[in-house]
């Protein structure tokens, strides 16, 4: 039974209980006691928001250059080669923190599924899309740095069978350096192009905030339909499928710089509101619970 | 709760109280507090956040597509020509009677004079024939040879034009909701405001096509 914020009898006599939430303030000394590991973690968790911005800087800003990407879509195989080979070693420290910073991600989307959760009853619809989207969302990046370290592997390593004096120009040569460059498209096309599990992650959970009908909301309901914007605003990295330049190229000013930008600003957004909440005393609360 | 069984939106935005004793009391109600017109956003602050967001984003779009023009003026200029115009001339004839039948539509909620489920059925009407006719011309241009790859234009056109239509089925969904609300005798403040939002949404969703249309179709070198 749907319990309605205007008929709190009705509510009382469902299978599910409504109780008001409670302010931090409110708590007796035992109950703080009781919060204080949860409320730890959530607040843990709020902060990788701003620090997966600040990893994903320092690996794919300052060390590694993949953004803003140095080698456009058009390079050839051999510019390609012959970048990663040029600061390999720095690249691939680069490449460490940008994995680290996606995937830490999984700590941030939980807080605001944990959050959002206590409006829920005994089967949290919202909460579990949240939840899997954001899980397969961080697989599918950290697999991004993966294949990006097998891109610089191979184009930073010699072996006896696998010599690094190849004549420039050969055969030989052409077919590895693309095969670099197809592991260094395969990263970008995971990174910008399957954008769908982040943009589901971000509808559900406008979807858990818009449809609250409480007078006591998890989110304020603007930042509802900034989730919303964010997520569409990933359906442009499609655009790396189909253009080698351009704004829709994964150089391009939609592809890339209005992806990360938003999203940053919706990670920031988020990790403030889920901050501010777990300051208020929202952490072991639970407005509707199933008797 | 024997509506809400029949009708599984009814638990969205459903009035369990309606044609009762308590729905009349409860109109009443939100009849006094229904805020004036004037002085106060319509829908809610939210929507805006997203209509001012996506117009930058589009704003963008149409930047980037004035500044391609003018690196690359006679690409541009053939493949304008190649366009089927009297589609897409069609297609903004229906978003901007579309768009008044949406104005229509919420006065009617607001007076409660009637009329405005056939209002928002209409638009959505509307909509659901730009949808057809760009599904025609899209196979048309397709037969002809055209694709998303062929040249900058194109990119941005099949871009640009699928963007808009996925904002536009958005906005039938949205005007689908909308009729459902309208449909009822009594509008609480919730869903008055949930079917100016997406009056609103409707609107910006126009605006967008009025401004892509000239920049793909009209626009001389």
């Amino acid at each position: 039974m749907t319990v309605r914020d205007f008929e709190p009898s009705s509510a009382a006599a469902s299978p599910e209980q409504m109780v008001p939430s409670q302010s931090y303030e409110d708590l007796s000394p035992a109950q703080k006691d009781a919060q204080s590991m949860n409320r730890i973690g959530q607040l843990a968790c709020a902060f990788w928001g701003p620090g997966m911005i600040v990893f994903f800087g320092i690996g794919a800003i300052w060390l590694s250059g993949y953004w803003p990407p140095e080698k456009l879509p058009g390079a050839s195989a051999v510019e390609v080669l012959e970048w990663y080979q040029a600061h390999n070693t720095r690249l691939k420290v680069g490449l460490v923190f940008m994995t680290i910073a996606y995937s830490v991600m999984c700590w941030y989307g939980v807080v605001m599924a944990v959050q959002t959760r206590r409006k829920e009853g005994a089967f949290p619809v919202w909460t579990y899309v949240q939840l899997v989207c954001m899980a397969c969302g961080t697989a599918q990046i950290v697999i991004m740095g993966a294949v990006w370290y097998a891109a610089a592997f191979r184009a930073g390593g010699c072996s006896d069978k696998n010599p690094c004096d190849l004549a420039p120009g050969s055969m030989e040569y052409i077919a590895y350096a693309a095969n670099v460059q197809m592991m260094h498209d395969l990263g970008w096309m995971i990174l910008l192009g399957t954008w769908m599990p982040f943009t589901f992650w971000n509808w559900a959970l406008a979807a858990a905030i818009l449809l609250d009908k409480s007078s006591t909301p998890v989110f304020p309901r603007w930042s509802g339909y900034l989730s919303i914007l964010a997520g569409c605003s990933y359906i442009c990295g499609q655009g790396d499928l189909f253009f080698f330049e351009g704004a829709f190229g994964w150089n391009g000013i939609f592809a890339l710089y209005w992806n990360f930008g938003i999203f940053g600003f919706w990670v920031l957004t988020f990790a403030w509101l889920s901050y501010k909440n777990v300051q208020r005393g929202y952490v072991h609360t639970q407005d509707v619970v199933a008797k | 709760m024997t509506q809400m069984q029949q009708d599984p939106l009814a638990g969205l935005f459903g009035d369990p109280f309606q044609g009762t004793a308590r729905g009349e009391a409860i109109r009443i109600a939100t009849e006094k507090e229904r805020k004036p017109l004037k002085g106060r956003i319509p829908g809610e602050a939210g929507i805006w956040i997203f209509i001012i967001g996506d117009l930058i984003a589009f704003s963008i779009i149409f930047l980037v597509i004035v500044s391609a023009r003018m690196d690359e003026p006679e690409v541009f200029e053939a493949s304008r020509h190649s366009l089927h115009i009297e589609f897409g001339a069609l297609n903004t004839l229906l978003l901007l009677v579309g768009s008044l039948l949406v104005v229509r539509a919420i006065r009617a909620m607001r007076t409660g004079s009637g009329g405005a489920p056939l209002l928002f059925g209409l638009t959505w009407l509307c909509g659901l024939i730009f949808v057809v006719n760009k599904g025609i011309e899209y196979s048309m241009l397709i037969n002809d040879g055209h694709s998303i790859d062929e040249n900058l234009f194109y990119g941005y056109y099949f871009i640009g034009t699928a963007l808009h239509l996925f904002h536009l089925v958005i906005g039938m969904i949205g005007m689908f909701v909308a009729y459902r609300i309208s449909k009822r005798a009594v509008h609480t403040n919730r869903e008055m405001q949930l079917a100016e939002v997406f009056g609103a949404y409707w609107h910006l969703v126009d605006l967008l096509w009025v401004i892509l249309f000239p920049l793909l179709y009209l626009m001389r070198v």
